[in-house]
């Protein structure tokens, strides 16, 4: 354990990173304690800068909303969105690539043409579309970024899986009986693992900053309370009071980079290792 | 060989006290200490020794090519310059000039998208300032002068055109280009056939005496060493253990290391008169005293039905090209062969690489499918099977690959891989496949603490006994062995055979061993078959293949392999400058119809044609009369691109 910390070091941008994020999990999970539990209420005048009511540390919005309690709110959302869209994903793309991989020919024909089908079309407009027609829920708009962000994951994890069953330990467990299913489970996914976790942090900030793009253009969910909402209704006043859009913006912008940050880092940390097996 | 100059003369390059360390987490680690050698004006030295001995770090220390985090200490002189103190502007001009160094892989070493003209031609110009004109007619010199056949109209092709050897060939035209004074050799015909590496090693030392050139050979074959080297340095564990004249290091080795590593090297015709197969003797590197190898006993069931046959099997590959993937020809990898084998016996499958001898071992286990032909396991035929019935099969017949660690799950551990088999087959609960794992770690000479390991804790050795043992837990008939010794250390092969031996004696095994060491094959088999071009040209009992070889090419394999024994050079024998011949056909392509001649008792030749009627070619003549050829016509030679 005291070595794995001790590679971890040789990261510095994943230890800022993981200890950043660790910050807004904390800061998410103790909402309603740090401020109150309603961040949709209004709680004082509106347009009071930051600093200039010490009830308000951050402001309040037009409608005399409490920033500090939107951000504090806001994180939870935004996390949430991220890692459910990152992991599900991620999820797709590990069972796509890895079976189009291994088995190739037709199979990987077939599931690949089907990836690109969802690959060409963009993010944003399709989330968008899907909304119009369903309705904006959070979880309407994580499928929207599930569907058409799970590609990259398989495209990857497929390369590996050809490179795997290349490699004689995977012809080892052919000829010692092992059926597709088990050494897809037992050899495989494994050895596969690596490049989609490392995928799910990327994925999480994609998927904030997608749901900031939707709420900035006023297709976020109502009925919460998001740092793209945030933005979406501070945008009316960006020329009188910047400081709604920018407050929000910078927080998404601290946890994206939080996120590539330590995708970054555990990359390093896994490829070395890697390395050092093969 | 030139021994023209005076004795005491001033070397090309000395090493004295060299010590090379890596640093690691626990500080400085040497991995090679205190090493002093040098090199005269013609001689060759060659560095030998098992892989970590740090015989290639000495290399990369010399030409100063070391990574970052490497310390060099002691001195290295090349000529009266120190190596270790010039800065690194002055060695740019030495490397490639007064020093040249060939590796292993010469398709790495070639730049892929640039003709291999361009590629020498660049190197004249950056060290002997020549025009393009004159780079381009030097460049078809050097083509000649190391021996490619017309090289005019090979100027403009690019590495992937070129075979192995001959990109060896261009490799060392490329280092002969700034007329070094030293080549260092880097195990420059480990990734070569064997009749290949006889050509490229003779090459070398005709290239030699032209340009009065010493070389520094490293390597890990003996033979290679006995072949080339005027004196042999011995590494083991980053230092020099033994320095002398070749011979005398041959014939009077002093210290125990050096001889365990000669009693470990199988020699060619070391099994004349033995009937079965032979222990390799184990020495133990302290004292040097070596054992007597106890015989093995009779295993071959000679009466019993065959637990392979082998009928008129065809494997083939297609080879599409075009963005439609359209057959555009087929690689007849393997071609109408028979065999069978008994209960207990080895048969050997030798010949060179793209043979078709890992074919056909991989269609007798259905990793590839065979286009025709009836594989019999036990009498039953497998390739009429259908894919669910498998698994039956791969109770019987295992495989050994030849990489250990790639052939074990890299995240799953040891005792885990072991037991799959048993799991996978449910020939034992989880308790009991426990037990068996630790039994079966015991058989291969591994202690039952070790299956909690990772495959990267273990040396090369313990890996591919892992793998044999994962092998023997379905208790198979039939082990197919594809090259599984050829990657390990001489002393690591030794052992990992007697361990094949001895499971042979006492399990019964039959085994479909794959090589392409004669020397191994010499000492493991009961019956050999040669393979050519995806056929079999000849098969018979070990002694009758050794000892009275018929096919040309059966012949030309044996007399390729280097023999370890100072005395007995090459020398004289030249052999056939022959290019390795591919299986690629045409879509349509009948293969001829092939008859065999009975010589002996089970001793099968194929009737050969004529196009085995090479006569043995002298080199030098030859290449004097195109020298000429090219010197005239150059003068049309466009410019470089």
């Amino acid at each position: 354990m005291t070595a794995r910390l001790r590679t971890l070091a040789r990261v510095p941008g994943a230890v800022v990173g993981a200890f950043v994020l660790m910050g807004i999990i904390g800061v998410a999970l103790a909402a309603s304690q740090l401020t109150g539990p309603d961040p949709l209420e209004i709680a004082g005048p509106p347009f009071l800068w930051p600093g200039e009511d010490a009830a308000f540390v951050l402001g309040t919005d037009i409608m005399g909303r409490d920033i500090l309690a939107g951000i504090v709110h806001g994180a939870r959302i935004s996390l949430e969105i991220g890692l459910a869209a990152g992991l599900a994903a991620a999820a797709v793309g590990l069972i796509v690539g890895a079976v189009a991989g291994y088995f190739g020919k037709w199979v990987d024909q077939v599931l690949m043409r089907f990836a690109e089908l969802f690959q060409i079309m963009p993010p944003l407009l399709f989330t968008i579309v899907l909304v119009v027609v369903v309705g904006p829920t959070i979880g309407v708009i994580i499928a929207g970024i599930v569907v058409t962000s799970w590609p990259q994951v398989a495209r990857l994890v497929r390369a590996e899986a050809m490179r795997l069953k290349r490699s004689e330990f995977i012809q080892a467990a052919v000829v010692i009986g092992m059926n597709d299913r088990a050494i897809l489970l037992k050899h495989v996914a494994p050895n596969v693992l690596s490049p989609a976790v490392v995928m799910i942090s990327i994925l999480a900030g994609n998927a904030i900053l997608t749901e900031s793009a939707l709420s900035f253009l006023g297709m976020g969910d109502p009925n919460v309370m998001t740092w793209g909402n945030m933005i979406g209704s501070g945008r009316e006043a960006l020329r009188s009071a910047w400081y709604m859009t920018a407050i929000p913006g910078f927080a998404v912008l601290v946890t994206v980079t939080a996120l590539n940050l330590l995708s970054n880092g555990v990359n390093d940390l896994l490829n070395p290792r890697r390395r050092a097996w093969l | 060989m030139n021994h023209s100059l005076a004795p005491g003369s001033e070397p090309i390059l000395s090493v004295e006290n060299l010590t090379v360390s890596f640093r690691s987490d626990a500080g400085w680690r040497p991995v090679v200490r205190d090493l002093s050698f040098s090199i005269a004006p013609g001689e060759t030295i060659a560095l030998v020794g098992e892989s970590g001995s740090g015989k290639s770090v000495t290399a990369l220390s010399i030409m100063r090519l070391l990574p970052e985090d490497a310390r060099l200490q002691g001195n290295a002189r090349l000529g009266g310059l120190d190596l270790a103190a010039l800065p690194e502007k002055a060695l740019q001009k030495i490397r490639g000039n007064d020093v040249a160094m060939i590796f292993q892989e010469p398709m790495t070493s070639l730049n892929p998208v640039r003709t291999i003209g361009f590629q020498i031609a660049e190197a004249l110009m950056l060290h002997r300032d020549m025009t393009p004109p004159e780079a381009q007619a030097e460049t078809l010199r050097l083509l000649d002068r190391v021996r490619i056949p017309s090289a005019k109209s090979r100027f403009k092709d690019y590495p992937h055109h070129f075979s192995g050897g001959m990109r060896q060939r261009v490799m060392i035209a490329m280092a002969l280009a700034g007329r070094p004074k030293l080549l260092i050799a880097d195990e420059p015909t480990t990734a070569l056939d064997v009749t290949i590496q006889a050509q490229i090693l003779e090459l070398i030392k005709l290239l030699q005496d032209e340009e009065h050139m010493s070389v520094l050979f490293i390597t890990h074959d003996m033979g290679v060493v006995a072949d080339v080297a005027d004196r042999t340095v011995v590494m083991f564990e980053g230092q020099a253990v033994e320095t002398g004249e070749t011979g005398r290091i041959f014939s009077a080795p002093t210290h125990p290391y050096t001889g365990s590593l000669l009693a470990a090297v199988p020699r060619l015709g070391a099994m004349t008169g033995r009937h079965r197969p032979l222990r390799f003797p184990v020495v133990d590197r302290v004292t040097g005293l070596s054992n007597i190898p106890r015989g093995t006993p009779d295993t071959v069931k000679a009466d019993a039905p065959p637990v392979l046959e082998v009928s008129n099997l065809t494997t083939r590959f297609d080879i599409q090209s075009g963005s439609f993937g359209r057959v555009t020809g087929r690689v007849h990898a393997v071609e109408n062969i028979s065999f069978s084998i008994q209960p207990g016996e080895t048969l050997a499958l030798v010949g060179e690489s793209g043979c078709g001898k890992s074919t056909t071992g991989r269609s007798i286990l259905r990793l590839v499918e065979p286009e025709r032909g009836e594989i019999r396991v036990d009498g039953e035929d497998i390739l009429r099977l259908p894919k669910n019935r498998l698994r039956d099969l791969r109770r019987r017949v295992q495989m050994i690959f030849q990489d250990p660690f790639a052939s074990l799950d890299p995240r799953r551990s040891i005792g885990a891989s072991v037991a799959e088999p048993l799991l996978t087959h449910k020939l034992a609960s989880r308790a009991a496949a426990a037990e068996r794992t630790v039994a079966l770690l015991h058989q291969v000479g591994l202690t039952p603490d070790m299956a909690r390991r990772l495959p990267h804790e273990f040396s090369g050795g313990q890996r591919q006994r892992i793998c044999i043992a994962r092998a023997l837990a379905v208790q198979p008939k039939l082990i197919v062995a594809d090259e599984s010794v050829s990657a390990l250390d001489v002393s690591v092969k030794a052992q990992v055979i007697n361990l094949l031996l001895d499971l042979q004696a006492s399990m019964g095994l039959a085994y479909l061993f794959i090589s392409h060491d004669m020397a191994v094959v010499e000492r493991v088999s009961h019956r050999v078959a040669v393979m050519y071009l995806g056929e079999i040209v000849e098969i018979g009992p070990r002694a009758a293949i050794f000892g009275n070889p018929q096919h040309p090419y059966t012949r030309r394999l044996l007399a390729a392999v280097p023999v370890p024994d100072p005395s007995n050079r090459r020398g004289g024998r030249r052999l056939p400058e022959v290019e390795t011949v591919s299986s690629v056909r045409p879509l349509g392509y009948a293969a001829p119809v092939r008859s065999y001649r009975e010589i002996g008792p089970g001793h099968l030749v194929q009737a050969w044609g004529p196009e085995w009627d090479v006569p043995e070619i002298e080199a030098a003549p030859h290449v004097a009369i195109q020298h000429d050829r090219f010197q005239s016509e150059h003068v049309n030679a466009g410019a470089l691109s």
